[in-house]
């Protein structure tokens, strides 16, 4: 340990480390004996800390001599740190100066905990936001891939497009067609059983998801479409991956959230915003302190 | 009482991050995936295995596996993708970095909630939930940190934790350091050495492990890092050691008692543990993680103690580990460029400094492609491989959930990196220039060098422990360098073209061939290689997938780099092996990808055109997307700031796959 010591000390980080251990040092001394700014008191209770930390390092306990070398190296440090503190080098060091942004940072964030809401607050904060805590649509559907890979084509896909229209035709024409014998080998599956539109976004993008819950007919009225339940052809839509003829085999509406059975997630998400706010609150009021003026043109 | 704990590690934080941050690797052998020529079925390999308990196992329980089935079933099997490396507050170093995160966290983040970064902001999946993952804490003093800072517990009255969770840096860094070496020396400080608190721990572990297990939806493993760390020289430097991490994961039923290295430093001494745990039938793997900064004592040709490796040993291994996490935060592990100077994608996300140092790592006997060739010179002195591993890749995350994604990253080690002026990737203080900053050191060497990566592939038949732990032994596993790339991979003496365009694809090539991590037998035709990737819809689309091809001539190892079919209609040039460049490209003022380049999937039948039967070699397939924007040039557009000038703006994301290995007579 004491080699690692020795050999860390020509580690940059450490030395930054060090130099803000030095700073805190020497302004707690400088703190407690500004009125006679040349002597420096060493307490017993550090000297002791130093011991503990060499036997720690050395796993043995300080000789005298050892402790006298601590001594040393101590006072050594701490004149230093006041020289430097005296010729103002604190001033102006960005590192510094970072840390003690961080340190204060710290001491006002999360200061209080935010206790729970009532049952009344919580469900009337739940009531305007319901829609985040729901279960969302869910579609089952088959497709067909089509790879540009395999259907090459000069002007934009379209023929890759005409291909997928006549396929369409068709299959469309023929419910008890088996479908996954169509189209090119897809890797990820040709068939998929109640999934969310996110689902579908993270799976085949989000244009993709978009079309696919869309309305296929009546895009301005989503209620009939969503009471349609027996499958239905929706017909051809691309992806990243190349294009698809897409069947809907069946859907689940959107369903509300009960308050009630989302309860402890609504009061984490309350926690977890009104905690955001009170440590945004709390910077707020440090800086209305100040009067800013910024200098020089804009 | 959280307040004041935060701002009193502030200061040894930084110091401390980097010194132990290790991930996971997994190994297996399965039921033998070899074909010859002779038949066009599989056949079961009819060299006699070392006694070998792993198959012994998996013959027996395998047909009986035909009984109830989750949903997505597949016989074909399915890609599933997960992160077998995450710590919590329960490991040592993270604790220290503030994270208060729990192996509760861990799986709540993989199904897709949100959790709390240190930093003080929320982290999410940017993609679908993970279909499998491990916490894995720190075996080594695992809780004991959280109990040396909870009022009331005994080992809250110590002198070190005192030191610990002061407000002075220098006894902070003291008392961590002192755990750290002795998770290092293992030799235990037995004031905080509570076996029965580490036991507690790890039970807990097991139990949400246990809790959060949804066959079929979410498979989760009970795990743990096994810390050991390689001496430089004999001087005790050790924090400027070889990185020897490995993450031991239970297939079902783990024991009660977990090993660290304050049992044993030598990972040998691990297999021995773990030999006698299976004995017991609790089956387990080891993935060894970050063999870039072992100093080149993970993949070296001696044993752990210098001497002569035998086929025991060897066999030992393989049984223990058969896959390694060959991509994370702390790098990728592939090859290195001065390793293979015709690689021109050699050059992807190289981390090389030893833990918490600044002293760079060995190269040699640091990286896979090289450690996979000099494994066939190793079979041919001692008569077995040790180095025939599959692949895969992890996060390391040390705040229960890991980075995946370029444009959302929050890197490793909790409030340490946990913004982008803290990493390194935008200049301090809302500065929107580097003109005339002086650079953060550590930042330069560490963090900015960090990487939004991996994730772990694994093709089974279904989400279940049993099936997802059978393909890791089976080596049917992929790496990436964090996208959702899917990858096939089969070899065969019986494929052709037309395999391409039917339906039932992935069952001929099952029944005719054997998946990545299998064997080919020798033969004087030259096997065929089916490959087949398809992009993530959420990133950019493929470049090319090419074959890197290892062997070992008996003085070097040997390797050579393949494209085999690349986008846009480009075909590879016969002297070259390579296709042109397809033109792509990315507009940095807003991280923008070029159209009409790249293709969504691509798949070929090859066949080396090199091959020489007598000559044993593995063959792996590397997928490249069109290149896309660094997490650091992410960062620095975010904040409306100047990107790293030393940094290297884009990146090519990538798959890896196992390799298949050809065995000469």
């Amino acid at each position: 340990m004491a080699s690692f010591f020795k050999a860390s000390l020509k580690e940059p980080f450490v030395h930054f480390v060090l130099l803000g251990a030095a700073l805190f040092m020497g302004h707690a001394v400088w703190a407690k004996t500004q009125t006679d700014t040349n002597t420096i008191i060493v307490e017993t209770a550090e000297m002791e800390r130093q011991a503990l930390i060499f036997a720690g390092e050395n796993r043995r306990e300080p000789t005298d001599d050892d402790l006298k070398a601590l001594l040393y190296a101590y006072i050594e440090e701490d004149v230093l740190v006041r020289e430097a503190m005296k010729r103002g080098l604190d001033t102006g060091d960005t590192i510094i100066r970072r840390r003690l942004a961080q340190k204060m940072r710290f001491l006002i964030e999360d200061v209080t905990e935010v206790e729970a809401p009532s049952d009344a607050v919580l469900r009337a904060w739940f009531e305007t936001r319901q829609s985040d805590f729901g279960t969302p649509a869910l579609l089952s559907f088959t497709h067909i891939y089509l790879s540009p890979e395999k259907h090459p084509s000069k002007d934009e896909g379209e023929d890759i497009f005409t291909k997928a229209q006549a396929l369409f035709a068709q299959v469309q024409s023929n419910d008890a067609l088996d479908m996954t014998t169509f189209g090119d080998p897809f890797m990820l599956k040709k068939r998929y059983r109640n999934v969310s539109e996110t689902d579908i976004k993270n799976l085949f993008g989000e244009n993709f998801a978009k079309a696919l819950f869309a309305p296929k007919d009546n895009p301005k009225n989503s209620q009939e479409t969503l009471s349609q339940t027996g499958p239905y052809w929706h017909g051809v839509i691309s992806s990243p991956f190349g294009v698809h003829i897409v069947r809907i085999d069946n859907q689940t509406p959107a369903q509300a959230a009960e308050f009630e059975t989302v309860r402890d997630t609504v009061q984490q998400v309350w926690i977890d915003t009104k905690t955001r706010e009170t440590n945004q609150m709390a910077l707020k009021n440090l800086i209305e302190k100040y009067t800013v003026e910024v200098e020089g043109p804009n | 009482m959280k307040h004041a704990t935060r701002a009193k590690l502030v200061w040894g934080t930084s110091l401390i991050a980097l010194t132990f941050c290790a991930c996971t690797g997994t190994d297996t052998e399965t039921l033998s995936d070899t074909v010859s020529d002779k038949s066009s079925a599989t056949t079961i390999d009819a060299k006699p295995k070392v006694a070998d308990p792993i198959s012994e196992t998996l013959a027996g329980t395998a047909p009986a596996l035909n009984t109830e089935r989750t949903p997505g079933y597949s016989a074909t099997r399915n890609a599933y993708f997960g992160d077998t490396h995450i710590h919590t507050k329960n490991s040592f170093d993270a604790y220290i970095f503030n994270v208060r995160s729990t192996p509760d966290d861990v799986y709540r983040f993989a199904k897709g909630e949100t959790i709390r970064h240190p930093s003080g902001y929320n982290i999410k999946l940017g993609s679908q939930p993970l279909d499998f993952v491990a916490a894995t804490d720190h075996g080594a003093y695992m809780g004991v940190l959280p109990a040396m800072d909870t009022k009331g517990h005994p080992l809250n009255d110590l002198e070190m934790s005192k030191a610990m969770f002061s407000t002075d840096p220098a006894a902070i860094v003291a008392a961590f350091g002192k755990i750290g070496g002795s998770v290092r020396s293992g030799v235990p400080f037995p004031e905080i050495y509570d076996r029965d608190l580490i036991d507690r721990t790890w039970q807990s572990a097991i139990d949400a492990a246990d809790r959060h297990y949804e066959p079929g939806k979410l498979t989760t493993f009970s795990a743990y890092e096994y810390t050991a760390v390689s001496e430089r020289d004999s001087s005790g430097q050790t924090f400027a050691g070889g990185n020897l991490h490995r993450n031991v994961f239970f297939k079902d039923k783990a024991p009660n008692r977990l090993f660290s290295t304050l049992d044993s430093i030598n990972p040998e001494d691990l297999w021995t543990w773990m030999d006698n745990q299976r004995a017991q039938g609790l089956d387990s793997i080891s993935v060894p993680h970050n063999s870039n900064v072992s100093d080149g004592d993970m993949f070296k040709m001696t044993d752990y103690k210098g001497k002569a490796l035998t086929a025991v040993l060897n066999a030992k291994r393989l049984r223990n580990e058969p896959i390694v996490e060959m991509s994370q935060v702390k790098g990728t592990s592939e090859t290195h460029p001065a390793l293979s100077p015709n690689d021109e994608y050699a050059d992807f996300e190289i981390y090389e400094k030893l833990l918490s140092s600044n002293v760079t790592s060995k190269i040699t006997g640091s990286y896979i492609r090289e450690a996979l060739a000099n494994g066939f010179e190793l079979e041919r002195q001692t008569g077995t491989n040790p180095y025939k591993f599959g692949l895969i890749a992890a996060s390391d995350s040390h705040v229960a959930g890991g980075a995946f994604d370029e444009d959302e990253y929050w890197s490793k080690v909790g409030i340490v990196d946990g913004t982008a002026e803290a990493r390194g990737s935008v200049p301090p203080k809302g500065a929107k220039s580097w003109d005339g900053i002086e650079r953060d050191e550590n930042a330069e060497n560490w963090f900015t060098r960090w990487g939004a990566s991996g994730l772990a592939g694994v093709w089974a038949e279904e989400n279940t422990r049993e099936s997802i732990f059978s393909g890791m032994r089976r080596k049917e596993t992929f790496a990436t360098s964090g996208p959702r790339i899917q990858v096939r991979f089969f070899g065969s003496y019986d494929f052709d073209e037309s395999l391409l365009s039917a339906g039932d694809m992935i069952t001929q090539a099952y029944a005719r061939g054997v998946p990545m991590g299998g064997d080919l037998v020798a033969s004087d035709r030259a096997p065929s290689f089916l490959v087949w990737a398809m992009r993530d819809p959420r990133n950019a689309p493929l470049d090319r997938v090419q074959i890197v091809k290892v062997w070992h001539d008996g003085t070097d190892a040997k390797e050579r780099v393949y494209d085999t079919v690349c986008s846009d209609g480009r075909k590879p040039d016969p002297k070259t092996r390579r296709c042109t460049d397809n033109g792509a490209s990315v507009d940095l003022s807003d991280c923008s990808l070029s159209k009409h380049s790249g293709a969504p999937e691509l798949s070929t039948v090859w066949q080396d055109p090199d091959f020489d039967k007598t000559q044993s070699a593995a063959y792996y397939v590397r997928v490249l997307e069109n290149p896309t924007c660094r997490w650091s040039t992410w960062d620095a557009l975010k904040a409306g700031a100047e990107r790293h000038p030393d940094l290297q703006p884009t990146l090519k994301e990538r798959a890896w796959t196992s390799p298949i290995w050809y065995s000469a007579e």
